[in-house]
């Protein structure tokens, strides 16, 4: 706990945190306000605003993990903070659950917060009475922004540099979105339901496009909530086995 | 314990320092576009002007040059209907009844203007449809119009709960003061 406090207090100094966070809602607050909608039913136009308004916040947040990653967590193996940490009476396992907190979960939930009230200001009814949609479309936007740094912590603590955490991380990062592209691109060309798969698996937010159907996004394949919902979990399902391994490996292989 | 204080204060802050920005931003209204001109309406003919909003409101001003009047329905539409081909229509007098007898429910407010008058309105948030007719009673309509867009970031209306969330923010960001000062006195 105490570690814990450590970092989120070296790391998010006041007013780091709040700034982030206020810039974050005025951001998101702009781009919704200046999208035009189409005429479409409540949860599609719900889709059309996490789609349209989390673009620039996500990559703002996506450096900033990236950012966090190789300076608090490469950069201090490679300076050997780590070892002089764990050379306290400080188990692994909490060192490793800190780091995630300060450096994945906390930016999350920065940027998940911020969505959600932005959301609930411009639209407070349709915020009110979707509460489930607008859950499962926040989890199904950081879903991959949380694979995505699990597996940024997993090269830090393979590579233990920071310069080449951060080129990896980028290369990583890139190839995610154009792989996440082509599946999308070769699902709607092939008609191929299998390629489908492996996108809602990857990339839920699309297993949701395929469900509400808005129609600046309209897709071939249309999908039940259920369904949905079940791409949604095997992706987290995903996250949580990487996260297991990458906590293992930390704990058992990982040589200070 | 001092987490918990902790975590209380950087609540409070967070909740304090949002609740001062949209405060702000509350009381900022960004121009987002303008249109001006100036029209006439002949006999037995109804312009239609449908200022879409999507949230945006919007500041009218119209003004009634000399020998004419016109009239100006506001008309408030659900969003599920698509405003747009409503948008620049010019209808003749049996259309123009024909939709306000249709769209009845919906006229919210309908003023008339007579010559050198002036109106100012800001349309609200919600989807408006102007219909602006020249008056049947009166040759024909002569006037000049300008519509402003406006961006009010965050709707003004909730001025006062963000007063409290940031007054809530600020007593939990000191609560932490408060209970060191109750116990070492």
């Amino acid at each position: 706990m105490t570690l814990l406090e450590i970092e989120i207090d070296s790391r998010y100094r006041f007013p780091v945190l709040e700034i982030i966070l206020a810039l974050l809602v005025v951001l998101s607050l702009v781009m919704v306000r200046f999208q035009p909608f189409q005429s479409q039913t409540p949860e599609a136009k719900l889709l059309s605003l996490f789609m349209f308004s989390s673009g620039l916040p996500l990559l703002i947040i996506q450096l900033l993990i990236i950012g966090y990653i190789s300076s608090g967590f490469a950069g201090e193996i490679e300076k050997g903070i780590t070892r002089i940490f764990l050379s306290y009476p400080i188990g692994r396992g909490v060192y490793f659950v800190s780091k995630l907190i300060s450096l994945v979960i906390t930016p999350v939930l920065i940027l998940s917060t911020s969505q959600l009230i932005a959301f609930g200001l411009f639209d407070a009814k349709l915020f009110l009475s979707r509460i489930a949609d607008v859950f499962g479309l926040t989890l199904a936007m950081i879903g991959p922004l949380i694979l995505l740094s699990v597996i940024f912590l997993l090269v830090a603590i393979v590579t233990r540099k920071s310069g080449t955490t951060i080129a990896l991380s980028i290369i990583l990062w890139l190839m995610f979105g154009i792989f996440t592209s082509v599946l999308s691109y070769m699902a709607n060309i092939t008609r191929s339901y299998y390629i489908a798969v492996i996108l809602w698996v990857l990339s839920p937010i699309h297993a949701f496009q395929s469900h509400y159907q808005p129609p600046a996004f309209a897709t071939i394949f249309k999908l039940t909530l259920v369904e949905a919902w079940t791409y949604l979990s095997l992706h987290y399902a995903i996250i949580i086995v990487l996260i297991l391994s990458v906590f293992i490996y930390f704990k058992r292989r990982f040589e200070v | 314990m001092s987490l918990l204080s902790g975590i209380i204060k950087r609540f409070g802050t967070i909740l304090a320092t949002l609740a001062l920005t949209l405060l702000i931003l509350s009381f900022i209204q960004f121009p987002l576009a303008s249109i001006s001109g100036q029209s006439v309406i002949r006999p037995k003919e109804a312009h239609m002007r449908a200022f879409v909003n999507y949230q945006i409101a919007e500041h009218l001003k119209i003004s009634v040059r000399s020998n004419s009047s016109l009239i100006l329905y506001f008309l408030n539409l659900p969003t599920e209907q698509p405003v747009e081909p409503y948008l620049f229509n010019v209808l003749n007098q049996e259309q123009l009844n024909s939709f306000l007898q249709e769209h009845f429910n919906q006229l919210f407010k309908k003023i008339s203007l007579n010559a050198n008058e002036e109106l100012s309105f800001i349309v609200p948030y919600t989807q408006t449809l102007v219909l602006i007719a020249n008056n049947p009673s009166s040759f024909h309509a002569d006037f000049k119009y300008s519509i402003e867009s406006v961006v009010p970031l965050v709707n003004p209306d909730y001025q006062p709960n963000l007063v409290i969330i940031f007054v809530i923010g600020i007593i939990l960001a000191i609560i932490d003061r408060i209970i060191k000062r109750t116990k070492s006195s």
